[in-house]
């Protein structure tokens, strides 16, 4: 079976599955709300539904694009500094491995109700599988092609954007398929400890009313949302890595 | 021979007119504590195709690498036209194929040869494609290198050390990581290749045959710290078909040659 025909059968087997866990559970909508009472709810609140989805958004993509740039610069300064990356390395080690929501509990406290804090946290959390992909990248090229442009007495910036930018490429397309995800798990994520709107308000919102209905129907636009940003990074590998060979798609992931 | 006089040499950086494509003179090489290469002499002519075969980490690599500016000598001195190897990469007189093709993978064939003509800016230098057509790569133009074979990488390989016409062509062994067949097209076709230039070309290799049938000297590498132990001059014809190679003179040259490389690890 190809996995496209899997993925199109993957909503109503879910389905399938919800309604027989209701049957045989015989579980009341208050405890698990049936499909067909979501769908409901989305198509009454769809307004709200929509507004908060764009925060939510808005939030995501700010803090993806300061994650790209943060990254980005810190990986080529890391690339002519070694003292630069040797100071910067704890740094970086300290503020991966803090749990992000201790760490957003601080920045809420001092930026307050704002979306800085929520911006912060998304940056926190996507930028290091950008970063280390890319220096990943700059360490793998192949040091007889430097060796080759070096004889040619190429020059620093043509060696960057000849050899070192190209070769980093593929790492830096496969980082996204991780960090653009992430980022709308942390804007959801921000948003459910501190905010007046989007889709983490909503989740906390719903919880404190017992509306399992709405609690699902939010749930299912988070995870719509974060299939949708998976597909668009591999989308977008595909199209701007013509070059990678078939079969080593995996060829730049980390583990985060 | 160019004449220059002294003065004229001094403003242009030269320190003596001289003839030679590459002068070592006492070259040593340490990394770390050990030694890799003692007190290594030898000139290579201007137009000389000479072949260097040691065994390995017996530092052939090594010096072609001081050749190229990319190593310098611990001691000793290299001259690359009676200037420093880092003076004629700077007038892009060197182009150089290691083992390993090293192509941009993100860029063609043809990308890949016209990006090295890019970079030296060589204007009077041969058009990458009609080199590449010359070279049986016509179809593979617009191919990516992960698309092509060992055998076409290496191709694509020497013509990116070829097509911004270096003086001195420094190939490391270029055909070592490919079958034998391959191989031995391929040294055929290179053999063809530089026959019709004139290009001062050092090849290191591990293949006895394969320096005797390119090259018109021969230097032995002892092992470790490497020495020349031996050269063995190369008097055939320019065209070295496979009547040429079946001779008893090609046969006595490589049997000399590997009694010299024998001889030269055993020490």
């Amino acid at each position: 079976m190809s996995s496209r025909t899997a993925a199109f059968l993957f909503a109503p087997s879910a389905a399938i599955v919800w309604y027989g866990i209701i049957w045989i559970g015989h579980l009341p909508p208050a405890v698990l709300p049936p499909p067909h009472l979501v769908v409901a709810l989305m198509a009454q609140e769809w307004q709200s539904l929509l507004w908060n989805t764009y925060v939510t958004l808005t939030t995501a993509v700010t803090g993806y694009f300061f994650a790209n740039v943060v990254a980005i610069s810190m990986a080529i300064a890391f690339l002519y500094s070694d003292a630069l990356k040797s100071l910067a390395t704890p740094w970086v080690v300290v503020l991966k491995n803090l749990p992000i929501i201790s760490v957003a509990s601080l920045l809420i406290i001092s930026f307050g109700d704002s979306p800085v804090p929520r911006i912060l946290v998304v940056i926190l959390i996507c930028f290091h599988p950008i970063l280390a992909n890319l220096i990943k990248g700059f360490e793998q090229v192949d040091p007889n092609l430097i060796a080759r442009f070096q004889t040619l007495h190429a020059s620093r910036f043509q060696l960057f954007r000849y050899v070192l930018w190209p070769n980093a490429l593929p790492y830096y397309a496969a980082a996204h398929e991780v960090a653009f995800t992430s980022s709308i798990v942390a804007a959801v994520l921000a948003e459910f400890f501190f905010s007046r709107q989007g889709l983490g308000f909503m989740l906390t919102q719903a919880m404190n009313d017992y509306r399992g209905d709405r609690l699902w129907a939010t749930n299912i636009i988070i995870a719509t949302l974060s299939a949708a940003a998976l597909g668009l990074s591999v989308l977008a590998e595909r199209v701007l890595i013509p070059w990678q060979p078939k079969g080593s798609k995996s060829l730049g992931k980390t583990s985060n | 021979m160019r004449a220059v006089s002294t003065t004229e040499a001094d403003s242009i950086g030269l320190r003596t007119s001289s003839p030679l494509a590459v002068r070592a003179s006492s070259v040593s090489k340490s990394f770390a504590d050990s030694v890799v290469i003692e007190g290594i002499n030898l000139t290579i002519e201007k137009g000389e195709f000479v072949a260097l075969i040691g065994a390995s980490g017996c530092g052939k690599t090594t010096l072609l690498r001081m050749c190229a500016g990319l190593e310098q000598p611990s001691s000793g001195s290299i001259e690359i036209f009676g200037k420093p190897p880092a003076a004629a990469t700077c007038a892009h007189e060197i182009g150089v194929a290691f083992q390993r093709p090293a192509l941009v993978p993100s860029r063609t064939a043809l990308e890949n040869v016209r990006l090295t003509l890019k970079i030296t800016g060589s204007d009077d230098a041969m058009d990458p494609l009609a080199l590449l057509t010359h070279f049986g790569l016509s179809e593979a133009v617009n191919q990516y290198p992960h698309q092509l074979s060992g055998g076409m990488q290496q191709r694509v390989n020497i013509a990116c050390a070829l097509v911004h016409q270096p003086a001195l062509l420094l190939l490391d062994e270029p055909f070592g990581a490919l079958d034998e067949i391959t191989r031995e097209r391929l040294v055929d076709w290179l053999a063809g290749i530089l026959r019709e230039s004139s290009r001062t070309t050092l090849l290191v290799t591990h293949s006895v045959e394969e320096a005797v049938t390119l090259s018109t000297r021969v230097f032995v590498m002892s092992r470790r710290p490497g020495r020349i132990a031996a050269e063995i001059k190369v008097p055939l014809p320019a065209i070295r078909d496979f009547e040429v190679r079946q001779s008893e003179q090609f046969l006595d040259l490589v049997r000399s040659a590997r009694d010299a490389l024998h001889s030269a690890i055993a020490d």
